[in-house]
């Protein structure tokens, strides 16, 4: 069952529009006997989930912002919530997978879903904290036209592997065709939530929020192009990365 | 100076495994890989001081916008985050100046 933590304090900052805002740090770097879920490492002075947090609730359009962690990191969630975020954010506990989390995020909205306070969802990955207004900006203008949107790189630079270790050829029309997919991903709220109830009951259990619209809904999901510095905190080294993108673009924590 | 511990993947060793990190103010200065001790150590003397610098100038918005959302917080806090202060500040310090490099 998802626990919901309400800010303490009203914030001078509130958010206004009908789309919410779901950043999910479920299952980011836990594991038995390690520190902290990478999603609360700090990066230039905030966790990384704190930034795309800033990012998201700083786009016009988005009304509320919903942060799903898990049991253990609710302490972590709350502080961020206390004093990264310029906006409160909704805490809920999220499930064993990313799919049963975003699920859990959807219920919690399902009433606001329903009375059509809310009429967009975007799906972000906490592990993404370099996301840019523009880009979540795009892929809202591009779900409320459409009814799904995601930020996708053409995947230009992608060969195939074959098995002795070599290279197969594959070719140019293959490579035109492959976009590499980021997030945050936007839908159509109710729809998404019929979706996500839909594969809840087959047990369909899908790669992220687009494998899960295409697999139950009919509408198109679209790709914005995406940013190469968009990228998901994986390895070590990616934390680096972030680390100097924030110093080159002059971003700033506080 | 402080010190976190999570799961990332190793660029040396391409597996999960738990990862120490450490930062001297806002930089990390120095990752490993508990899995194979594959070591990246980055020289932050020369950003760090622009960066403390920053820091020092935006704190008394940073504590006005904690005393807005939590008197109570801020005030139990407040004590012994200022003792500990030079403490942290003297480790913060120690860790830039082994980061540079050629030591």
């Amino acid at each position: 069952m998802a626990r919901v933590t309400q800010p303490r304090r009203a914030r001078a900052h509130r958010l206004h529009g009908r789309a919410a805002g779901v950043v999910l740090a479920g299952g980011s770097g836990t594991r038995v006997g390690a520190g902290i879920n990478k999603a609360f490492l700090p990066l230039a002075g905030h966790s990384i989930a704190a930034w795309g947090l800033n990012t998201l609730s700083a786009v016009e359009g988005i009304g509320l912002l919903v942060f799903v962690v898990r049991p253990d990191d609710l302490e972590h969630a709350r502080f961020v919530n206390a004093r990264e975020t310029d906006s409160p954010l909704e805490i809920i506990t999220g499930g064993e997978t990313r799919q049963e989390s975003e699920l859990l995020a959807l219920r919690h909205l399902a009433d606001r879903i329903d009375s059509g306070v809310i009429d967009t969802v975007l799906i972000h990955d906490a592990a993404r904290p370099l996301v840019s207004h523009g880009l979540v900006s795009a892929v809202l203008h591009a779900a409320r036209e459409t009814g799904g949107a995601v930020p996708g790189i053409p995947a230009a630079d992608i060969a195939a592997a074959g098995r002795d270790g070599t290279l197969r050829a594959s070719s140019e029309r293959h490579r035109s065709t492959l976009v590499r997919v980021q997030t945050p991903q936007g839908f159509h709220a109710a729809t998404i939530l019929d979706a996500y109830e839909a594969a809840a009951r087959d047990g369909f259990v899908g790669t992220d929020t687009a494998s899960c619209a295409e697999e139950y809904t009919d509408i198109p999901v679209t790709w914005v192009r995406g940013e190469e510095t968009n990228v998901k905190i994986t390895y070590a080294q990616d934390l680096l990365l972030a680390q100097d993108v924030v110093s080159a673009l002059g971003l700033r924590s506080g | 100076m402080n010190i976190q511990e999570s799961f990332l993947r190793c660029t040396a060793c391409d597996r999960e495994a738990e990862h120490v990190v450490v930062y001297a103010g806002r930089f990390v200065s120095q990752i490993r890989c508990t899995g194979c001790g594959a070591v990246t150590r980055l020289d932050i003397s020369e950003d760090y001081l622009p960066d403390l610098r920053q820091r020092i100038s935006s704190k008394p918005r940073r504590l006005m916008r904690r005393l807005r959302r939590d008197p109570g917080e801020l005030a139990s806090s407040l004590p012994r985050s200022t003792l500990s202060k030079p403490g942290r500040m003297a480790a913060e310090f120690r860790t830039v100046w082994r980061s540079r490099r050629g030591r």
